[in-house]
């Protein structure tokens, strides 16, 4: 299988049982090809985003993001990437949380590219859904 | 006076004898035929040297008019020959040792036989010229003296007929001369000006003294003005009086201001809200109001006896003496101060007191005007509202801290709670649908990991919780010295294997305190110095304590990692924040140091920049 037209699916969660049940969610996801990377933080996520070119792929990469996470938060993230205007037309964020908190409610207008927020817990049909939908 | 023709040429009896009147005759040419005995003493000549000499050769004449001397063509002696016919009397006066004497001359033609000539008939009219002449001095004085004045000056009958006026001015007239003279008040004033003012008329002819009445313009016009009256008997007159009017407006005017200017005084020093009081320069009181007796108890009597000073509370005597030394100089115009009094029942009472300076013409101070305002009443309430500020601070700051601490704890329940409990039924779906054994027992793993995860974090939070409700602590008598001592015995390993240097400054060495905390605030900055080390140098951790405005000041100084606080200061004490990458860290300390700080009212802050280090900074508020 050619890696590089794999679809490219990141997951920034600094929880490891997450990342951990996204990975094995994400095993059972047989519609196309996909590419899984997780980090535990933003930092990690985001030397890996401008040392690959995460978008030469059979579809937009799709960036799954917590926000609470040490170092760098994910709101912190999204003003990092709200600069690169390329990047954030060719990928599809997603906001996962366990948050219901009006704060962070108030956060996702901010960022009008954000695609959409997931809360947590969530099953892996929400999961499909999203990978399912047209690019 | 009259003489026959035919005994002109020669002296008569008649002439000769006549006592009073000079008679000469002459030629035409005024060459003296004739004289008679007066004639000779009137103009002091001799009766035998003046005959065929001419009249004006013998006499200088001079004008009645101006009293200036005529040459001889101006005589009338001569001139007469010229005039046909001639018959006039004329006044000349001759000058006989430094005063005139005057005669009027009567002269006329005769012709008698062959002859003709003139006739001079003269008595001696001095007397009268001269009182004449002092009448025509006399009124040109007073025509000066009238035009000196600004008065209107009337003559006035008993029953108050105008007879005669004065005036510098005639605008100033009431009416034209031709329509008041020789009518009676009566006519020309309204009842109420004219009545009274022929009632004393009558009064001062009868006294023979002078009377005065003031009144306004009887004129709509002149509403605004005012005249003065003064009826004054004319010497020596049994019937007329002098009527002076003067205007007055100006008078009254300025009477009326300073009456009105009087009456504002009085009302204000009387019935002011301020005790006011004047004073010589020494601080004697001259008067003072109502208000005053009721702030210092005492009545005006006693306070009129008083020394203000002698009242002043001891603390306060100096306070004003300077000021009111610069007051009287005339250096300021009024200075006010605070000060205490002594009321009459031995309290004091605290006014604020202002003190204005009263000059004469000559710039001399007369006296003080003193103004005393009770502030007794405003300075507790000062003192009240200070106390219930710095409450409603404490309360205000007590309840922002309580705030922020629950939407804290909002934040931790919707991270650091439902993260891991989120994953407990996404592990638990994917256990019931999967049929691999090995994927089963790694998530049965994973949710022993979530479990033991929730727990620990529960149980942190239980002891935070714990700090925001525990009313059980006990304050006591903390010597930091000692606290040091037993913190440092924990984290001994740690000191020795990184080489650590700990320097101690305690300027402050006790504190009223929780020692639990003191011992966990310390341990906590201590552990964090020791741990967020640089690789490259020995930690040098500095403690000192110092006394601040409102409290002691606890500073941990260290020459660590240093923290990005531009970007990481808002999260920095909050719960489970790691900051550094690669160190063992659950990210709780600083928050548990934080709230035991804070949750008894202290603050707790930082001083970093990356690679150089941080300061640490404990406000402990002092409990009383």
């Amino acid at each position: 299988m050619n890696q590089e037209n794999n679809r490219k699916i990141i997951l920034i969660d600094d929880n490891a049982i997450l990342r951990t049940i996204f990975g094995y969610m994400l095993q059972g996801f047989s519609d196309y090809p996909i590419e899984f990377y997780p980090f535990k933080n933003a930092l990690d996520a985001l030397d890996f985003m401008e040392s690959h070119d995460i978008n030469a792929s059979s579809g937009p990469a799709v960036l799954f993001v917590d926000i609470s996470m040490p170092f760098m938060t994910g709101w912190e993230l999204m003003d990092v990437l709200e600069d690169k205007t390329d990047f954030i037309n060719q990928t599809k964020i997603f906001i996962i949380s366990s948050s219901t908190s009006q704060s962070d409610q108030e956060q996702l207008a901010n960022y009008p590219f954000i695609s959409g927020f997931i809360l947590k817990p969530f099953g892996k049909e929400l999961l499909y859904e999203i990978l399912r939908a047209p690019h | 006076m009259h003489l026959e023709q035919n005994s002109l040429s020669t002296p008569s009896a008649q002439t000769q004898r006549s006592g009073l009147e000079g008679l000469i005759t002459t030629l035409e040419d005024g060459t003296i035929l004739h004289l008679n005995e007066r004639a000779c003493e009137l103009l002091a000549l001799d009766n035998i040297e003046a005959k065929g000499k001419k009249l004006h050769q013998l006499t200088t004449f001079y004008s009645s008019e101006d009293a200036s001397p005529l040459t001889a063509e101006q005589t009338p002696f001569q001139i007469a020959l010229k005039n046909n016919p001639y018959d006039k009397e004329i006044i000349l006066g001759i000058a006989t040792g430094g005063t005139f004497k005057w005669f009027v001359f009567h002269i006329s033609r005769f012709s008698e036989e062959s002859k003709s000539g003139l006739l001079v008939s003269f008595i001696d009219i001095s007397k009268v010229i001269n009182q004449n002449h002092a009448l025509k001095d006399k009124q040109q004085q007073l025509q000066l003296l009238v035009a000196s004045l600004n008065d209107l000056v009337f003559e006035v009958t008993d029953t108050g007929v105008f007879k005669n006026y004065w005036t510098n001015d005639p605008g100033l007239l009431f009416y034209p001369p031709e329509e008041f003279l020789n009518k009676s008040l009566t006519e020309l004033f309204p009842a109420d000006l004219a009545i009274p003012t022929i009632q004393l008329i009558q009064k001062s002819l009868q006294l023979n003294r002078e009377f005065k009445m003031e009144f306004q313009s009887p004129s709509e016009q002149h509403k605004d003005k005012w005249y003065s009256l003064q009826i004054k008997p004319i010497h020596r007159s049994q019937n007329r009086i002098a009527l002076v009017v003067s205007d007055i407006t100006k008078q009254i005017e300025s009477t009326e201001k300073i009456r009105f200017n009087e009456h504002k005084f009085n009302q204000a020093f009387h019935f002011s809200g301020l005790g006011i009081a004047l004073t010589n320069l020494d601080g004697y009181c001259i008067e003072s109001n109502h208000t005053l007796t009721k702030i210092l108890g005492y009545t005006q009597e006693e306070l009129s006896t008083m020394k203000f000073s002698h009242n002043a509370h001891p603390d306060d005597v100096e306070r004003d003496i300077g000021l009111r030394r610069q007051l009287i100089r005339g250096e300021i115009e009024t200075f006010t101060v605070q000060k205490r009094y002594r009321h009459k029942l031995g309290h004091y009472v605290w006014c604020s007191v202002t003190i204005a300076a009263v000059f004469d013409n000559a710039n001399a101070p007369l006296f003080l005007i003193v103004q005393v305002q009770d502030i007794s009443e405003s300075k507790k309430n000062i003192e009240i509202l200070k106390r219930q500020k710095i409450e409603s601070d404490l309360v205000k700051m007590d309840l922002e801290t309580k705030v922020r601490q629950l939407e804290e704890f909002t934040n931790i329940l919707a991270h650091n709670l439902k993260g891991p409990l989120s994953n407990m039924p996404m592990l638990i779906d994917e256990l019931k649908v999967s049929t691999d054994e090995k994927v089963k027992a790694d998530f049965l793993d994973l949710l022993k990991i979530s479990t033991e995860q929730l727990t620990e974090t529960l149980h942190d939070l239980g002891e935070i919780l714990e700090l925001r409700s525990n009313k059980s602590l006990v304050f006591e008598d903390c010597d930091f010295l000692q606290v040091f001592y037993k913190v440092k015995q924990q984290y001994i390993g740690e000191i020795q294997q990184k080489n650590a240097v700990i320097s101690v400054e305690f300027n402050v060495t006790n504190i009223h305190y929780p020692k639990i905390y003191l011992e966990s605030i310390l341990g906590n900055l201590i552990s964090n110095s020791l741990r967020f080390t640089a690789s490259d140098k020995a930690p040098c951790i500095e403690i000192r304590t110092s006394l601040e405005k409102n409290g002691t000041l606890l500073t941990v100084k260290d020459n660590g990692l240093g923290i990005n606080l531009p970007k990481y200061k808002s999260q920095l004490f909050m719960f489970k924040k790691i900051f550094h990458r690669g160190f063992e860290s659950k990210g709780i300390g600083l928050f548990l140091t934080r709230y035991q700080v804070e949750s008894l009212g202290g603050k707790i802050d930082v001083q970093s920049k990356p690679n150089e280090g941080s300061i640490f900074s404990v406000k402990f508020l002092e409990r009383k």
